[in-house]
């Protein structure tokens, strides 16, 4: 009989142990919510939350991801194929719910508008976890204050401990810090201005003081002509651009306006080919997820200062 | 012509050309004096950059500016006369929400080439002569003159039909798209290069010349279409012309800066408080206003918050407001 007792309440014992192991209790932009178990179905809904999920490896704690802003990069893509699509941008509620998620993870504030999936709070009330990427949450990162690189580590951080997987996030976190040692390094002694162009042919959409784009130029050791306006991103005037005289024009290159077609407006513009940086070929270019402050962040900031090293 | 409003006409037309003068030595950059005097005396000093910054794109800009709220102003008068309406504007007709929809169905959905090969002008100009033919279409019968209210009504019908059409492509376009597509709605002079100018002059020519010579038949439109007709004034052959005229004009304007709305609207009125209903008086000034008022928010769109630009809606929206009021409390008055 006590042979047989013993394992049993072991078993009873552990099974309590792991229902009852300390709920994680997790803080998001709007406000925390605690986990008695790592979610199972979590869903992404933007392609930087999707990666952190991949880079962590855990494609099988996925039952959804939604809306990528371009390709997911090779080292992931066996990983993501095998994950349900929800919809080409935000799924409608009802696909989400349908998709019976215990975890609804977002890159962007706009996730959670109210026309697309609905309040974070709604969410939670059904029982279902939100997390914002937390250099979305405008609560902690205002427009005008630079954002620093912390709201990436918090995020691997907080998602790590979130599923209990955080021997991988530590591992992750120390390859991101070492790689950020490197790139400062590398661009400290860099004396360049630069232009960001994101998409515009009339008046040019760039990078505004404070965003992860800004974050971006800061680390790559380059000064942005637009570093006085405030916000992540800008809209500014072509005279801005030809006024300033840029050394470098980094081109960020995204499916709905790719590199290669910017370049080519600048270089056949009566105007703006007559920028320095355009008549000497100074250009730089880093895919749009590069300025996102996500799984592919430092790959940007690398990517560009060989970029940049090439030019000189 | 009274003497006041001959004062009120060359007012207007000093005024306009120092505000041109200042949209061209003020802008999104800031260009230091040495500099600017360098550049407008064409002297071998001035820095390249600055000089293209003046010669190809301040200068060609105001310019076209300048044209276009004369455009839209001079289209005002001639829809609020022919229809006999104090809320018509160069608009009624659907032609905005006609251009809308056409560019941005094109920024949205046409692929980049075909959209770079045709441009969005073209494509533009082309939705607003739709939704004029589909509105004039609604309103002729076989048999029986123009009426002015059923006009109007077919614009409001055609114009709701072609804002579904443009809401349908601003949702389901890509964010970025849809933003690019938002500034032409919102109406922007950004892009208007000296390529613009001809085009825009010749249209504002073949328009503004026989509007002039038809001034005393706008003159007995005002009295009604019985005494019109009675005065030798064949109405529905001048509410044709003056229709295909305010599309030339708007389409014209709407192929450049996109949407500007309130010059047509309101300076007419502005130019009537000064100096009367008479066409022959009414029509210059109503066309200085429109360029001068244009070309002062264009320029205040240009540096409010450089080295950000504002859509010309945003500051013409809110410039309209007041005299538009204005205009409500004297014609209460007058009732």
């Amino acid at each position: 009989m006590r042979q047989f007792l013993l394992p049993l309440a072991a078993a009873v014992l552990g099974q309590l142990g792991v229902v009852h192991a300390a709920p994680v209790e997790i803080a998001s932009c709007y406000g925390s919510f605690s986990y008695d178990t790592a979610p199972a179905r979590a869903v992404t809904l933007n392609q930087q939350a999707t990666e952190i999920m991949l880079a962590l490896g855990l494609e099988d704690r996925l039952a959804g991801t939604a809306y990528l802003d371009d390709r997911m990069p090779l080292q992931w893509q066996s990983a993501y194929q095998r994950i349900p699509v929800l919809a080409e941008k935000y799924p409608a509620r009802e696909v989400v719910l349908a998709s019976e998620p215990d975890f609804l993870f977002a890159g962007f504030a706009s996730a959670f508008d109210k026309s697309n999936l609905g309040s974070a709070a709604e969410w939670q009330a059904l029982g279902i976890g939100t997390y914002l990427s937390d250099a979305a949450c405008s609560l902690h990162h205002p427009g005008d204050v630079p954002l620093t690189v912390q709201p990436l580590l918090t995020d691997i951080e907080t998602i790590g401990r979130l599923f209990r997987v955080e021997d991988r996030a530590k591992a992750l976190l120390a390859n991101l810090s070492a790689r950020l040692e490197a790139v400062a390094d590398a661009g400290s002694d860099r004396d360049m201005t630069a232009f960001f162009y994101s998409n515009g042919k009339t008046s040019p959409y760039t990078i505004g003081c404070c965003g992860s784009p800004a974050l971006l130029a800061r680390s790559a050791g380059l000064s942005s002509i637009t570093e006085d306006i405030n916000g992540a991103w800008a809209e500014v005037g072509w005279e801005t651009v030809m006024a300033r005289n840029p050394d470098v024009i980094v081109l960020i290159d995204a499916t709905w306006s790719s590199a290669a077609e910017k370049r080519a407006h600048m270089e056949a513009d009566p105007v703006l080919s007559q920028l320095d940086a355009v008549r000497n070929g100074r250009f730089a270019t880093v895919s749009f997820s590069n300025t996102v402050l996500g799984a592919r962040f430092l790959e940007g900031v690398e990517r560009l200062n060989a970029e940049l090293e090439a030019l000189d | 012509m009274q003497p006041s409003s001959s004062a009120a006409l060359s007012l207007g037309v000093a005024l306009l050309f120092l505000s041109m003068l200042a949209g061209i030595l003020w802008g999104t950059a800031e260009l230091s004096w040495a500099e600017r005097l360098h550049v407008l005396t064409r002297s071998d000093d001035a820095p390249r950059g600055v000089s293209l910054i003046i010669w190809q794109w301040r200068v060609p800009r105001v310019l076209a500016v300048a044209l276009i709220g004369a455009m839209l102003a001079l289209a005002g008068v001639l829809m609020q006369s022919t229809l006999r309406n104090p809320m018509a504007d160069p608009y009624i007709m659907g032609l905005s929400s006609g251009a809308s929809a056409a560019a941005v169905a094109a920024l949205i959905w046409l692929p980049e080439g075909v959209v770079q090969m045709i441009g969005v002008p073209v494509i533009s100009f082309l939705g607003a002569g739709v939704a004029f033919a589909m509105t004039l279409l609604l309103s002729v019968r076989r048999g029986h003159s123009l009426d002015p209210n059923i006009v109007i009504l077919a614009g409001v019908a055609i114009s709701l039909m072609f804002q579904s059409v443009t809401s349908f492509f601003l949702y389901i376009g890509d964010p970025h798209a849809s933003r690019s597509a938002l500034g032409w709605l919102m109406g922007s002079a950004a892009g208007a290069d000296w390529a613009d100018i001809p085009v825009l002059v010749a249209g504002f020519g073949l328009i503004a010349v026989p509007a002039f010579r038809y001034a005393p038949s706008l003159d007995a439109m005002l009295l009604g279409d019985q005494r019109a007709l009675a005065l030798g004034v064949r109405v529905d052959r001048l509410r044709v012309l003056v229709f295909t005229g305010t599309v030339l004009l708007t389409g014209l304007a709407v192929s450049v800066a996109g949407i500007v709305g309130f010059v047509g609207l309101i300076l007419p009125h502005l130019a009537r408080l000064l100096a009367g209903a008479r066409h022959r008086v009414l029509l210059p000034l109503a066309t200085v206003l429109g360029a001068l008022t244009l070309v002062i928010v264009d320029l205040l769109c240009r540096t409010l918050l450089a080295p950000e630009e504002l859509p010309l809606g945003v500051l013409m929206a809110l410039f309209a407001a007041p005299p538009f009021i204005l205009i409500l409390r004297r014609a209460r008055r007058a009732v």
